[in-house]
């Protein structure tokens, strides 16, 4: 699998990070990462790949949950980052959709380190952001997230389309014990082709309802 | 002869390289996810000594891009020997804007102070700290203290502000009073004066710090509750500046610089310069001010 050449590492990965860091920092909040011409393999949105290339060298790790050699191939052949299984892995890349299982083996910190614990990058549908307690739902058969906790003003919803309850559940039970816990990164591309994320740190409570 | 414009400068973008950038992104996320932890991380040479503001450099430039702009002060002031070589270098490293004015600013970092104009959104303020480890002064050892953090064991800090309160009537604390942020973790909020701390609670800007020489980062995001440490009877109380105006604007309600003349004279003038020069431009920006109770 070959590299891109049209991504900068120096600008396009600042740009990238500071999109990070406020997704971070206001959980729930949707940001879009400026765009650059890459193609990633089938498996992998181009918001994922860019997260991936803004993060991970080769002193990180990163596993993948169900998908081909070539997503990993991509990834390692881009930021020489080292595949790994679960649970040694500081980025696990799964989609949404995924059965919640694989989190059992994904690193929560220590008590000593929390900071060890891995980030997952989901790959999600699509996800709106509601508006200002606007009547009308912005999109229908997905999720809709309230989320509460350090860095949300009050309590913020996310219109979410393309994960899994159960995930979310089981997530929820491996932040219970903060500060260890798992902080995931909720990726897709819009429909105007915008690679977009948000971020669920392990601090964000996060409820949820059928839309 | 190919025309590589991008590599024509001696120094990397930012001064760090990228490696080290990405390593120091990673952890900057890290501490954003854990408010009040401090996260270790590399904490690379600088051309300045450690412990002289290399650690908000090392966050400054991390974050900074071409369309930032930039504002560095110390002790409140634009004006000071620190401020200017600091800011003078990240302009060079990063060919980003640099202005005085604190609503202009996107990213500013300060040492030993937080700026009394409200920060939005739109910002963060990096904060250099010469110690994060609000414990060091109760337990000397980093494993026990560590120890102390994960098991959130905080006894002795307390005994601490407990035995200074009956030895001297007050906790003692001039700058740096410890907070407990997100109602986990106690901290230091580096040497800002108590008057600035009740300011990092629920604020809209996100606060970063970094301690270069101890290799820390640790962070408190927008909207998180921060205490400052209190006794239900004895109250955290913020400095008074009662009956004392600045004598170049005359206003009260900010943080005072005492200035001695030498001769047994004294006057009070406003420690944060750019508010100053607001307040005698007749502006009066939006503050958040802290009441004794």
């Amino acid at each position: 699998m070959g590299r891109e050449a049209a991504y900068d590492e120096v600008f396009d990965g600042q740009a990238h990070f500071r999109a990070l860091l406020d997704s971070t920092a206001r959980p729930g909040a949707l940001n879009f990462l400026t765009p650059v011409q890459i193609d990633p393999p089938a498996g992998l949105n181009r918001a994922t790949a860019l997260i991936a290339f803004a993060l991970m060298d080769g002193n990180s790790n990163f596993a993948t949950v169900n998908m081909t050699q070539s997503e990993g191939s991509y990834l390692a052949a881009n930021t020489r980052a080292r595949r790994t299984e679960i649970d040694g892995a500081d980025f696990i890349f799964a989609s949404g959709d995924e059965a919640p299982e694989f989190l059992e083996a994904a690193c929560c910190g220590t008590l000593l380190y929390p900071d060890t614990a891995a980030t997952l990058i989901l790959q999600i549908q699509d996800a709106v952001v509601q508006i200002q307690d606007a009547p009308e739902r912005p999109l229908t058969g997905g999720l809709r997230l309230t989320l509460k906790g350090p860095g949300v003003d009050g309590i913020s919803a996310l219109f979410v389309r393309g994960i899994r309850a159960d995930l979310l559940l089981a997530l929820q039970a491996r932040n219970a014990e903060f500060p260890l816990g798992l902080d995931a990164i909720l990726t897709f591309v819009d429909e105007s082709g915008r690679a977009c994320l948000a971020a669920l740190p392990r601090t964000t409570h996060v409820s949820w309802e059928k839309c | 002869m190919v025309a590589a414009t991008k590599f024509q400068s001696s120094y990397h973008y930012g001064f760090i390289d990228e490696a080290t950038k990405k390593e120091i992104r990673r952890k900057t996320l890290k501490a954003v996810c854990i408010p009040g932890y401090q996260v270790p991380y590399s904490s690379p040479e600088m051309p300045i000594s450690r412990g002289w503001g290399t650690g908000g450099l090392h966050l400054t430039l991390t974050l900074i891009g071409k369309s930032d702009v930039l504002k560095i002060i110390d002790q409140g002031s634009d004006a000071s020997v620190n401020a200017c070589h600091l800011r003078r270098f990240v302009q060079m490293m990063a060919d980003c804007a640099v202005t005085f004015d604190t609503a202009q600013a996107t990213i500013i970092q300060s040492r030993h102070r937080v700026p009394e104009e409200i920060l939005t959104n739109r910002q963060i303020l990096v904060l250099q700290v010469p110690q994060p480890e609000v414990l060091r002064g109760v337990e000397r050892f980093e494993a026990r203290t560590r120890q102390m953090h994960g098991e959130a064991d905080y006894s002795k800090i307390w005994v601490s502000l407990y035995e200074a309160y009956v030895r001297f009537g007050a906790t003692m604390r001039g700058s740096g009073y410890p907070i407990k942020v997100n109602r986990r973790y106690i901290t230091t909020p580096s040497p800002i004066p108590r008057w600035d701390t009740p300011n990092l609670s629920m604020a809209h800007c996100l606060y970063l710090f970094g301690a270069g020489r101890e290799k820390r980062i640790q962070a408190i995001p927008p909207h998180t509750p921060v205490e400052p440490l209190e006794f239900e009877d004895v109250k955290f109380r913020v400095e008074e500046f009662a009956g004392i105006r600045c004598s170049v604007s005359g206003e009260s309600r900010a943080f005072m610089d005492e200035i001695f003349n030498g001769e047994g004279h004294r006057r009070h003038v406003i420690n944060d310069s750019n508010f100053l020069d607001k307040l005698t431009s007749g502006e009066r920006p939006p503050q958040r001010v802290f009441v004794n109770s």
